[in-house]
């Protein structure tokens, strides 16, 4: 499975796509946390053409939370 | 009898277990997500009474209050949807919030005897107003610390973290003090989140299965040989924090050195009794501590020791610092590690632990960017062994910090290097 | 070690509830056998050495020994068996010894040793006491003591009421060590069962449990202090010696700032004396015996349904219903207690309060002595700064020795005069 946001988390995160479930949160994926994860934000900001406020950022535990938040401000992958 | 500002968590340990025997066939036959969370915050309250009566009550009045305002964010957040102009209101709301749950923590670490002294007496009267037995044998408990507040107050945060941004929806006082009476974590960790603890996908609340029960049970026996055997035989290391000034720089480095392992032993093996008594009942709680000791940077240090708080310190200080947007990114590293600092103590040897290990976190990013740029691998096995013991010896020169105070730490460092 | 889990997928072990119970026998056979292999351990019983060659068997341990009792000690054969359950206030003191050293206890003399020598004067010579005495004994090991003595069939209880502590709530116990053992005696007595689940913590209720079913459990304490020893020597042959070792930190003298942690410290200095510890001190900030004790004794309830009313009227009424004979005498006090003029009013106050149960329980088996006449305490000699030991015991061994044998030749009398 692969789209926009999954390629996108793989691509700031240094990561290969194919590992990147729903439930990738910074507590299994040690990539998430560290230098990498620096430019998150701006990236789905910019590749979604959207701003983020801190409280949906703080939402964003999961890849499957931030498809959530995402949509919610009618983002469709 | 003496009161004790310090307390033994091997006590607490032994009383749930001991208490499990009464409570998991309990446990077991009600299967109903209520009478479970009933039966396991009254046996986290009724353990509270063996450190004191007094303690027990205090508890309660702090959970009540977190109740209220979890309810109160919950009802304002829902509003805030509709009316997005209160949202400022909502925001106010929610820091108050959080700031008077930190309040007996800071008073706590700020003025410890004179919080001390108020809660206990407090804490006493106010016992006689519902029972006169509970307040006579509360007076003959000698606990007079906080026992697990600072945990207590954390879990707290974190509850009213998630309900303001829109996690939780208004919880019941049940649910509530289930979550701050959870048996396991109560005195010494880990920092659980609700989630942890809460009904899986089956609406249920886990109920153990066998191989949980195996595990548990060895987890727990596991902690307590590391506690009660491993830890007790290096403790005498801890001398070497008295009598530094009179000893050869070998035997203080020597010494340290056992030190931190005893302090790591110590406290994980804690934590495995607390996450193996949990496994017991079928909790799955995350885990506090994965090897830190062999880390190879201080990154992989920070995200394998007590791992709870470093995920709380993440959630609830460095994302909403701004940890992923570039500009604030060493901003927010510098909050979460003061966070995690001052928790232990608010003082001016955790100050400087917090500084040491954010500057040690910003040279590790500014030598990760420089190793990139260069193409310079460390794979090689000899250059990870390297990394690794460069890792621990930054670690290990940090631990005076954590158990000394400033001045006391600084001759420290001046006997290990001869001075 | 999350790799328990780990290990166990390895070994390829899935664990059943039939295997689970499998499991638990095996180890409690193992444990079992274990218990059997271990011997019974030397305990340390203080006041041994005060009572050699004197049919006297001291019973309590060192306060830090869950066992509370010596069992093995053997129970005495004939003659008259006395129970003497008390505190230091039945320790004579060497001038200058200190109160809570037990090493050095040997030093002193002790008050039952004297009353027995006064009951062979008068001809009272086929006894024996077994001694239950402990420092800074409170009323409810009192209890407990008084239950176990009536299990170890005493002919007669001598026991001490401690002015001080005995309607005192904030001191009704010392440590909790005792509770282990205090589990199962309490057990036998149905109006004190909401204590086993409010005073013992759970984890004393499974060692009491599993203590009196596996020898290991029983036994294991005993050995406490070599496998602590035996760690010591572990690391002492591994790691380098630290030089100027600390001595021990128990052993030194209290500090103002220790004090505060003392628990009814604590509640006395902030709750009555406006946390003003200096009341209680001299200039080496060391707590002066009489001035704390003086404000001890401000703290005694004489509310009805305290528990330290509780605790006495239990001692009382199962000591009655025994049938068995029993002295309860209240601890003379020094004259010098009439320097605080409250402290004096209150210690009225308790005797009072004794007199009345007096009136409810006192008959021709069991004495409750609140007043000792002036003439025996001829010659006592109380500590100096302080109100309630001895240094010297003057008449009170005879006295006490006389009430005892005026117990014992009672019965004798009636049965003479139909």
């Amino acid at each position: 499975m692969s789209d926009a946001l999954l390629d996108l988390f793989a691509e700031v995160l240094e990561v290969d796509a194919g590992s990147l479930k729903e439930d990738t949160s910074p507590d299994n994926t040690p990539q998430w946390d560290s230098l990498a994860a620096m430019g998150l934000v701006a990236a789905i900001e910019e590749k979604f053409n959207v701003q983020l406020s801190t409280k949906e950022i703080m939402k964003m535990t999961t890849i499957g939370l931030a498809r959530q938040t995402l949509s919610a401000k009618g983002v469709s992958f | 009898m003496k009161f004790s500002l310090e307390y033994s968590s091997t006590a607490f340990f032994l009383d749930l277990l001991a208490l499990s025997l009464l409570l998991l066939p309990i446990y077991l036959v009600a299967s109903g997500t209520r009478t479970r969370q009933v039966t396991l915050t009254l046996s986290g309250l009724y353990l509270l009474l063996f450190i004191a009566p007094r303690l027990a009550l205090l508890s309660l009045f702090f959970w009540l209050l977190v109740f209220a305002m979890q309810r109160l964010i919950a009802n304002l957040e829902n509003k805030a949807q509709e009316k997005p102009d209160i949202s400022s209101l909502v925001l106010f709301v929610f820091i108050a919030a959080v700031l008077g749950t930190l309040t007996p923590m800071l008073w706590w670490k700020t003025q410890e005897w004179e919080f001390v002294k108020l809660i206990n007496l407090s804490g006493n009267s106010a016992l006689s107003l519902f029972s006169r037995t509970l307040w006579e044998i509360d007076l003959a408990r000698n606990i007079i610390m906080p026992v697990g507040l600072s945990f207590a107050t954390f879990r707290a945060v974190d509850l009213l973290v998630k309900t303001y941004i829109g996690k939780f929806r208004a919880m019941s006082l049940r649910e509530v003090f289930y979550y701050g009476f959870f048996p396991p974590v109560l005195v010494v960790g880990p920092i659980i989140e609700y989630e942890e603890i809460k009904e899986g996908a089956s609406g249920k609340l886990p109920a153990p299965k066998s191989d949980d029960f195996l595990a548990g049970a060895l987890r727990t026996a596991w902690g307590f040989f590391k506690v009660l055997f491993l830890a007790s035989l290096l403790q005498p290391s801890a001398q070497i924090l008295d009598t530094f000034n009179t000893q050869s720089v070998s035997t203080i480095w020597i010494y340290l050195f056992v030190y931190t392992w005893f302090f790591y032993i110590n406290f994980s093996g804690y934590s495995d009794i607390a996450i193996g008594i949990a496994r017991l009942y079928g909790f799955k709680l995350k885990e506090n501590f994965n090897n830190p000791f062999f880390a190879r940077n201080i990154i992989e240090f920070w995200s394998s020791w007590h791992m709870s708080l470093y995920r709380f310190a993440r959630r609830n200080v460095f994302v909403p610092l701004g940890g992923y947007r570039e500009n604030r990114h060493l901003y927010a590293l510098a909050g979460t590690m003061m966070t995690i600092a001052l928790w232990h103590a608010l003082s001016a040897s955790m100050v400087t632990f917090g500084i040491y290990h954010t500057i040690g976190l910003i040279l590790h990013r500014q030598f990760t960017k420089w190793k990139d740029r260069n193409n310079i691998s460390l794979d090689h096995p000899a250059a990870q062994l390297a990394c690794l013991l460069f890792t621990y010896l930054f670690v290990m020169l940090s631990f005076p910090l954590i158990v000394l105070p400033l001045g006391t730490a600084l001759e420290f460092y001046g006997s290990m290097f001869g001075m | 070690m999350k790799s328990v889990d780990h290990a166990l997928s390895l070994l390829g072990y899935k664990a059943t509830p039939f295997g689970l119970v499998r499991i638990a026998l095996w180890a409690f056979l193992f444990l079992y056998l274990a218990g059997l292999a271990l011997p019974p351990g030397n305990r340390t019983i203080p006041f041994t050495e005060n009572v050699v060659g004197l049919p006297i068997t001291p019973l309590v341990t060192l306060p830090s020994d869950p066992a509370f009792i010596d069992e093995q000690a053997l129970p005495t054969q004939g003659g008259l068996k006395i129970a003497w359950i008390s505190d230091s206030s039945s320790v004579i003191y060497k001038p200058g010894a200190k109160f809570l050293d037990f090493s050095a206890m040997g030093d002193n003399r002790l008050l039952p040793v004297e009353t027995l020598n006064q009951l062979r004067e008068i001809n009272q010579n086929d006894i024996h006491i077994d001694l239950y005495i402990r420092l800074s004994l409170r009323s409810l090991e009192s209890y407990t003591l008084t239950e176990i003595a009536l299990e170890r069939n005493a002919d007669i209880i001598v026991l001490t009421l401690n002015p001080f502590f005995v309607f005192n709530n904030h001191a009704i116990f010392k440590g909790n060590t005792h509770f282990a053992r205090a589990t199962r005696t309490w057990s036998k007595n149905p109006a004190v069962w909401y204590w086993l689940a409010l005073l013992p913590q759970p984890s004393d209720h499974l060692w009491a449990g599993l203590g009196r079913h596996l020898n290991i459990f029983a036994r294991a304490p005993a050995f406490a202090p070599d496998v602590h020893a035996a760690k010591l020597s572990l690391w002492k042959a591994i790691f380098p010696q630290i030089k100027g070792q600390n001595t021990d930190k128990l052993s030194a003298p209290p500090s103002g700032e220790g004090l505060k942690e003392n628990s009814m410290i604590f509640w006395v200095t902030q709750r009555y004396l406006n946390g003003d510890l200096s009341k209680l001190v001299n200039d080496k900030n060391e707590a002066i015996n009489a001035l704390w004790y003086r404000q001890l004794i401000r703290l005694a309830d004489f509310t009805q349904d305290t528990i330290s009313r509780a605790i006495l009227l239990q001692t009382l009424e199962r000591i009655k219903a025994s049938g068995k004979k029993a002295i309860l005498y209240l601890a003379p006090v020094s004259e010098n207690l009439r320097e605080d003029e409250t402290a004096w009013k209150q210690y009225q106050k308790i005797k009072s309060e004794l007199k009345a149960l007096q009136q409810v329980y006192e008959d021709d088996k069991v004495k409750l002595i609140v007043d000792i006449p002036p003439d025996a305490l001829n010659g006592t000699v109380f500590v100096e700064n302080d109100d309630v030991h001895l240094n010297e015991v003057g008449g009170l061994s005879s006295f006490l020795a006389s009430s005892i044998a005026s117990l014992t030749s009672k019965p004798e009398q009636k049965e003479s005069t139909p």
